[in-house]
């Protein structure tokens, strides 16, 4: 069965950081033998003077694919290493979403929508994970991570939200140049303009040295701008300021 | 144009990435910061290694701009 697993709240500003602690817990998992997993995906949540959060308010969340009867053993397991990863000062959340088992899917998504827009309290979170058979869990200090981290289950159920954790190094050839083609060979769904147009096949685009990888329609999307005249390759990788706004 | 305000909670930064004499202002303040730490990967905005308190661990993204964790944010 898939599950989305996500958590939110777990740093200070000089722990580590909360993907990292996703990607921690999806390895302990895998080593464990209990899922095969997908990538993080960082979710941004709603900027407000009225929300406790460290730095920029962002949950992590990832895809696992795990057998029938080990739900209890993952969130255990989860939530073992989410609370030793977690620093003291954190309000660490955790929620573990069957996606398949889901009552209202649409509920779920439409609220991770809403923690982008106003201040949600964690009494709502609590009402609505019971209301849809979710696990919702907190590990320490006020436990208000946990709005976040099923708002991030939420908005990575919609497929339309947030980028991909970290770097990936996409070959190319001596002017880092490659074409869509080969970029999708790479792990990467499509590519596609800011405006929303995907490029064909043949398309060359400049990648450079790392790429950052958004989520839409479900797809790995690499996002491009017009080189205008700057490269051989009539496209180039938008920049850092641009990922901002996923 | 940025510039540096009082908070109930420390000094903020008022300012936006898009406004290149913002990043120069908060390239100025970090390069100049003995608490300057570069956050991670997923959280830097601006490109190349070089100090910018918007790629600084210790901001605190605000609705217009960010506020500083560690206090250290002076004209």
């Amino acid at each position: 069965m898939k599950v989305l697993i996500s958590i939110d709240d777990t740093d200070d500003a000089f722990s580590k950081g909360t993907g990292q602690i996703a990607e921690m817990i999806a390895d302990t998992l895998v080593g464990k033998e209990l899922a095969s997993v997908g990538r993080v995906t960082r979710h941004q949540l709603l900027i407000h003077p009225d929300i406790e959060y460290t730095s920029h308010n962002s949950s992590m969340c990832f895809e696992a694919d795990i057998a029938e009867d080990s739900l209890s053993l993952v969130i255990a397991s989860c939530a073992q290493k989410l609370a030793e990863e977690s620093v003291e000062a954190a309000d660490p959340g955790l929620a573990v979403v069957p996606i398949d088992r889901l009552a209202d899917p649409a509920r779920l998504m439409a609220f991770g929508l809403e923690a982008k827009e106003r201040v949600i309290t964690k009494e709502e979170a609590y009402t609505l994970a019971e209301l849809l058979g979710v696990h919702l869990s907190e590990h320490g200090g006020t436990g208000i991570g946990v709005i976040g981290a099923l708002a991030g289950a939420g908005l990575k159920l919609t497929g339309n939200d947030g980028r991909f954790k970290g770097k990936f190094r996409l070959t190319a050839d001596a002017d880092g140049i490659s074409e869509v083609s080969q970029i999708k060979l790479q792990g990467v769904d499509a590519v596609r303009t800011l405006e929303g147009d995907t490029l064909q096949d043949q398309d060359r685009v400049h990648v450079g040295d790392e790429c950052k990888l958004i989520l839409r329609d479900g797809m790995a999307v690499l996002m491009v701008k017009p080189s205008d005249g700057a490269s051989a390759a009539a496209w180039t990788v938008v920049d850092r300021k641009a990922l901002r706004a996923f | 144009m940025s510039r540096i305000i009082e908070t109930a909670s420390g000094p903020a930064f008022v300012g936006s990435l898009d406004d290149d004499a913002d990043l120069v202002h908060a390239a100025s303040i970090a390069t100049r910061c003995p608490g300057y730490s570069r956050d991670e990967d997923d959280e830097c905005y601006v490109e190349g290694a070089s100090p910018t308190c918007f790629n600084c661990r210790g901001r605190r993204w605000t609705a217009d701009g960010f506020s500083c964790l560690k206090g250290l944010l002076a004209p």
